[in-house]
């Protein structure tokens, strides 16, 4: 595919300059007081990463790797530490959930089962714009939210094509950002649901060890317990804002269901790839949810190779469906995070840096307001590569059970409902030429709704799941 | 002699409002006893698709198939909308008896603009903005501005920006 010139923009520019800028001040400024040469070294790769996730002179699993090289380079790590931290579980379960993904899309699962879901949500223009909202959320359950949006968007636009709808038209809005943001927050439904949640648990796994602290497994299950309410009130607000500022205009739907009905006699009767897949994933999620933790990357890769061996999904599809540099993105933000911690640079940062005397709750409401904040310009496995390591030692520091951010610091990170630079389905709605700038306000609001019921159920469901805000540090 | 009035548009600087200035523009023309046509460009930008497909493999790690799909998607969409700008102008600019010629052209908005001002040899040039606040225009730049800044240092035709 020919892609545009590759000249840099100014913002870019700027980052290529900058990041070295700041990593090389940071390494040749005298140690400060608390700080170890090491743990300068790596907050010196840090500033390089941020920078360059912010603004994205080179693709972000490059910057991943500069990081990754950075740490022996500057002193960080030995060369075999920070390589060994590369090839973390957490690596190997994204690679799984982007396979999956892949053979949805490849035999024609997915697409089916948006059709047939959405042909039979079409009663009215209003339940329509609720059906595309409800099966872009509950998609994400089992397929990563952005292939999920990538699958819906052609499907939408056909509804849009079909009802003859025009840029000014309020439903054709309503319908691209129904999808758009179904699939934004049911990225937060479960570990499935993107990579994000993931990198957090493996960065906490290695925050833990390197403290000396016991192992504190958290299953798939557990996940989705204390991450599927808040999701499910992100898609609600998301549906009750639209149906409120954008109401329906009237249209005599119709021809939005003869051309399902097209597109679903296209597909024909239920193929044998699309019943194994079925199969395969439906014991893939049990054995998720009935093994330990330590097994979901392994659990995940034997489905994967289970589809290859039943040839539902061969490896020119892995290669036309996946862009493999999620792997390499996710090992080397995981090793610049797990060199933070090594070398006491998070804690130095906590102690230090970040403000003092911060309760539990004020702690909670800073981080989840940072990570959602942070991830409308950067991309969300960025927003927990930087601000995780940093906030694990300051919940401690402000009597908060550090075992909680694994919830607190994704989900946040997934209230990317504003900017389309914060996802790609962000991107793809804003690309339609429907939409304009004003509509960021929306997102706006339901990123304030998504926040508050973060807040009001971390107060009222999680203790009940045993995740209490107000317990304190466990000896 | 001919008054030509290019009306510049794009899936985003598109409204309603633009077309019906357009035709009132070019009646005001007729009445000084000028003939008048309109230029309709239809300015597809198809860069921009490739960004948001290549933003679907940056940041959401997807491979070169669903970003293809992605690009097919929106291209067929702007395809439709650039159908619909046509029909929609055509038909108000035929209401009055003003004949108009439509291109559509891939490209950079206020570059491609520009190029066929001065290709043309326009009297008047006619856009509205993607609707962006003051801020954003500010710190960003605006294409609208920009054709008009570029319209004014080659001494091309006078630039009205429908707001």
């Amino acid at each position: 595919m020919d892609r545009p010139s590759p000249r840099l923009s100014p913002f870019a520019f700027f980052g290529a300059v900058l990041g070295p800028v700041a990593c090389a001040a940071i390494h040749l400024a005298p140690v400060p007081i608390g700080l170890t040469t090491e743990g300068k070294s790596a907050l010196a790769v840090l500033a390089l990463c941020v920078v360059w996730w912010l603004l994205s002179p080179v693709a972000l699993p490059v910057t991943s790797l500069v990081g990754l090289a950075l740490l022996p380079a500057l002193g960080a790590l030995p060369t075999a530490d920070a390589l060994a931290l590369f090839g973390n579980p957490s690596v190997f379960f994204v690679i799984g959930v982007f396979l999956v993904a892949a053979v949805m899309h490849r035999t024609g699962l997915s697409s089916r089962l948006t059709l047939q879901g959405l042909r039979r949500a079409a009663a009215s223009e209003d339940v329509l714009c609720w059906g595309v909202l409800g099966l872009s959320w509950a998609l994400c359950s089992i397929v990563v939210s952005h292939a999920v949006a990538a699958i819906m968007l052609p499907v939408v636009l056909q509804i849009i094509r079909a009802l003859d709808l025009g840029p000014r038209s309020r439903t054709a809005k309503r319908l691209l950002l129904s999808m758009a943001w179904g699939t934004v927050a049911g990225s937060n439904l479960t570990l499935l649901s993107s990579a994000r949640a993931t990198l957090a648990l493996d960065l906490y796994a290695n925050w833990r060890a390197n403290a000396g602290l016991a192992p504190d497994p958290i299953g798939f299950l557990d996940y989705a317990m204390g991450a599927a309410p808040i999701s499910l009130c992100s898609m609600l607000a998301a549906g009750i804002v639209l149906r409120i500022v954008l109401p329906p205009e009237g249209h005599d739907i119709a021809p939005a269901i003869a051309r399902l009905d097209e597109r679903v006699k296209e597909l024909g009767p239920v193929h044998r790839r699309e019943k194994l897949t079925i199969a395969v994933i439906v014991a893939m999620v049990v054995a998720m949810v009935t093994a330990g933790p330590q097994w979901l990357g392994i659990v995940a890769l034997l489905a994967s190779g289970v589809l290859f061996l039943l040839q539902v999904l061969r490896w020119e599809d892995a290669e036309r469906y996946v862009n493999w540099g999620v792997a390499l993105m996710y090992g080397g933000a995981i090793a610049v995070g797990g060199a933070l911690d090594r070398t006491g640079a998070t804690q130095w940062l906590a102690e230090s840096v970040l403000p003092d005397g911060l309760g539990p709750w004020s702690t909670v409401a800073l981080i989840a307001l940072l990570a959602a904040g942070l991830t409308e310009v950067v991309s969300n496995a960025a927003v927990i590569a930087v601000i995780l390591p940093i906030a694990l030692p300051l919940a401690v520091t402000a009597g908060l059970d550090p075992h909680l951010l694994v919830w607190l610091v994704p989900l946040s990170a997934g209230f990317a409902f504003v900017l389309p630079t914060s996802t790609p389905a962000m991107a793809m709605v804003f690309g339609t030429g429907y939409l304009q700038v004003r509509h960021t306000s929306i997102g706006v609001v339901i990123t304030i709704v998504s926040w508050a019921a973060l807040l009001l159920l971390a107060g009222t469901l999680w203790p009940l799941l045993g995740l209490d805000v107000t317990a304190g540090v466990p000896p | 002699m001919t008054q030509r009035i290019l009306l510049a548009v794009s899936t985003s600087r598109y409204s309603r409002h633009l077309v019906k200035t357009a035709v009132a523009e070019a009646l005001r023309i007729r009445e000084k006893g000028h003939d008048v046509r309109i230029d309709l460009l239809i300015v597809a930008e198809r860069a921009e698709l490739e960004r948001v497909a290549q933003r679907v493999g940056d940041v959401g790690f997807l491979g070169l198939s669903p970003q293809k799909d992605v690009i097919e998607a929106l291209g067929a969409e702007h395809d439709r909308m650039a159908h619909r700008m046509g029909t929609r102008v055509a038909e108000a600019a035929a209401e009055v008896g003003v004949p108009v010629e439509r291109t559509e052209v891939d490209g950079a908005f206020a570059e491609t603009v520009i190029q066929h001002a001065e290709a043309l040899q326009s009297d008047l040039i006619l856009l509205t903005r993607a609707d962006r606040p003051f801020i954003s225009r500010i710190l960003f730049g605006s294409d609208a501005d920009t054709v008009a800044r570029l319209a004014r240092k080659g001494g091309l035709g006078r630039v009205i920006i429908d707001e």
